[in-house]
């Protein structure tokens, strides 16, 4: 009897001080997870850094700059020089061409995935505008716009919207007919049905296409940036063209690769979370284990 | 207060498709509680999202208070689905919130106090059992006091335990809204225990059978010797109904068993 007592008692105590030194274990080993991701990033980067700076040293040639001079470039531009204002328009063309692409392509996707008949009516349309070449919109639409930012916009959502659609159409095709009808049985009204029952299925859908978009759209604009322009990065980059300036160029694409990222993990990883908030559960099984590795 | 009138001629999903409902009439007065049993494949669930306004009536009419069914039902109607069918995007408040708007907090953490699930509110449904999925969809079919409540087999693929508390939970919500409810099921056990009266359809395409009042009284443990015998009885009356078939012929001996 004291004995079993006794035994509880030091059982209790010992719990007492396994959660303790848990939570200081679970507090020392977040530390280590956020270093050992931090590195996990930068060793890679610091590899090919130094691989590039080798690289530069044994050439000895003009058109391979070494990571330093890159990167003097890159802060001589950024103070003295008229870089963030470029990057600024630049941004800003990303920017309102990917909403207007993701907007059109949307609404199109869904239409085509809800309505088979139009959706065979439009395929070929559709594979047509997939695989026109991005330079020839773009061409077009300066001829026929003329040199004007709408013209810029308008090619490159014109490149963009096409693959949203395709996107948002597979989407719109496997939506869930089950919860629709609970929707319908259930009246609830046709805006809070779209909202909260249809959209959220195609969330997937849409930011798979933002992810996407969002690489391809900044590379379209800095074509229409050279070719019709006189501001913002491409526009830049095809005046370090005429003057074999590479380290200027690297710099520029550093510069906005730096932007691209930091809109990557301050808006899409946080969507992508939001997003795959009802498929979390306590187990940390199924199919959203694509949304846990770390930086 | 809904009272149902059904009268379908036949139903098929194409037409060289064979019928899934035969010529088939039925009335379910108001706040009864009329089960619908038969062997699977016999239209039950086609019966249902009928009535729901799910699924077009091709010839009949279905008739909620002599008022034609066209569309959409025309009084508050709810329907537990086979499946629980909540958004896994929304938290089980949110499910709630999505078929009654205008529902303040107090009631909607009422309703989930009374199916046992008090403090889930901000739970998503994955991270919820089963069973707990399958009483957010009933707190959701009475969050909304329905006149007619429809339920497809809502019980299936449950754990003994967690189906019989769920059933005592059904008939105590039933009772206190006095909803008109037609419930589907191919467990007679579990269609004395709830039913005020039983429908028994035959195999496809679906017929009416027997239209049995179930005279027991409440509450009903399928144990109960008056249970049983009452089973036994109706069993031995109509061999072969559980099979759908309206002479019982070809299955007596396999019925014999159960007398």
């Amino acid at each position: 009897m004291r004995h079993s007592h006794s035994r509880t008692f030091q059982g209790r105590d010992l719990e007492k001080l396994k959660t303790e030194s848990e939570t200081e274990s679970n507090q020392t080993s977040k530390v280590k997870v956020m270093s050992l991701s931090l590195l996990r990033w930068l060793i890679p980067l610091g590899v090919i850094l130094l691989g590039w700076q080798c690289t530069a040293l044994f050439l000895a040639s003009d058109n391979v700059p070494s990571v330093v001079q890159v990167f003097s470039s890159l802060q001589s531009h950024l103070v003295n020089g008229d870089m963030l204002y470029h990057l600024m328009v630049t941004l800003y063309r990303v920017a309102l061409s990917f909403c207007i692409a993701m907007f059109f392509g949307v609404m199109i996707g869904i239409v085509m995935g809800a309505f088979p008949r139009l959706n065979e009516a439009g395929d070929s349309l559709l594979v047509i505008a997939l695989n026109v070449p991005a330079l020839v919109t773009i061409i077009l639409c300066y001829v026929w716009f003329g040199l004007v930012e709408a013209a810029a916009i308008t090619a490159v959502a014109i490149n963009k919207i096409p693959t949203v659609i395709v996107m948002v159409r597979e989407g719109a095709r496997v939506v869930d007919r089950d919860l629709l009808q609970v929707a319908q049985v259930f009246k609830v009204s046709p805006f809070r049905c779209f909202f909260k029952v249809y959209l959220p299925q195609l969330y997937p859908f849409i930011m798979a296409s933002a992810r996407s978009g969002l690489s391809l759209i900044w590379k379209v604009v800095l074509v229409v940036e050279l070719l019709g322009r006189s501001d913002g990065v491409g526009f830049q980059l095809g005046t370090f063209f005429h003057f074999f300036d590479i380290a200027s160029i690297l710099a520029y694409t550093l510069a906005f690769a730096a932007i691209i990222l930091v809109i990557e993990g301050l808006l899409m990883r946080p969507l992508d979370r939001y997003i795959a908030r009802g498929n979390y559960n306590d187990s940390g099984a199924g199919d959203n284990g694509r949304y846990k590795g770390g930086l | 207060m809904v009272n149902l009138k059904i009268a379908i001629e036949r139903k098929s999903y194409a037409k060289n498709m064979p019928d899934v409902l035969g010529p088939l009439a039925f009335n379910v007065s108001q706040g009864e509680f009329v089960s619908l049993v038969g062997p699977s494949g016999t239209g039950k669930s086609t019966l249902l999202n009928m009535i729901a306004g799910l699924e077009p009536i091709q010839d009949g009419s279905i008739r909620f208070n002599d008022q034609l069914l066209a569309g959409s039902p025309p009084c508050k109607l709810s329907y537990i689905f086979q499946q629980p069918r909540l958004m896994p995007w929304l938290t089980v408040a949110d499910n709630l919130r999505l078929v009654m708007p205008d529902s303040a907090p107090f009631e909607i953490e009422k309703m989930l106090d009374k199916v046992g699930l008090k403090g889930k509110s901000d739970c998503y449904p994955k991270q919820l059992s089963g069973g707990m999925q399958r009483r957010v969809s009933i707190a959701r079919a009475f969050l909304t006091r329905p006149d007619v409540l429809l339920l497809d087999e809502p019980f299936i693929s449950l754990d003994a335990p967690n189906a019989h508390r769920l059933r005592s939970l059904l008939v105590e919500l039933w009772l206190e809204h006095k909803t008109t409810v037609v419930f589907v099921t191919h467990d007679l056990n579990e269609a004395i225990q709830l039913s005020d009266r039983i429908i028994f359809l035959s195999s496809s395409p679906g017929t009416v059978l027997l239209d049995k009042e179930v005279d027991l009284p409440r509450p009903r443990a399928d144990e109960d010797i008056h249970f049983q015998n009452w089973k036994k009885h109706l069993l031995s009356q109509n061999p072969g109904l559980l099979e759908g078939q309206a002479d019982g012929i070809e299955y007596e001996s396999f019925s014999g068993g159960f007398i």
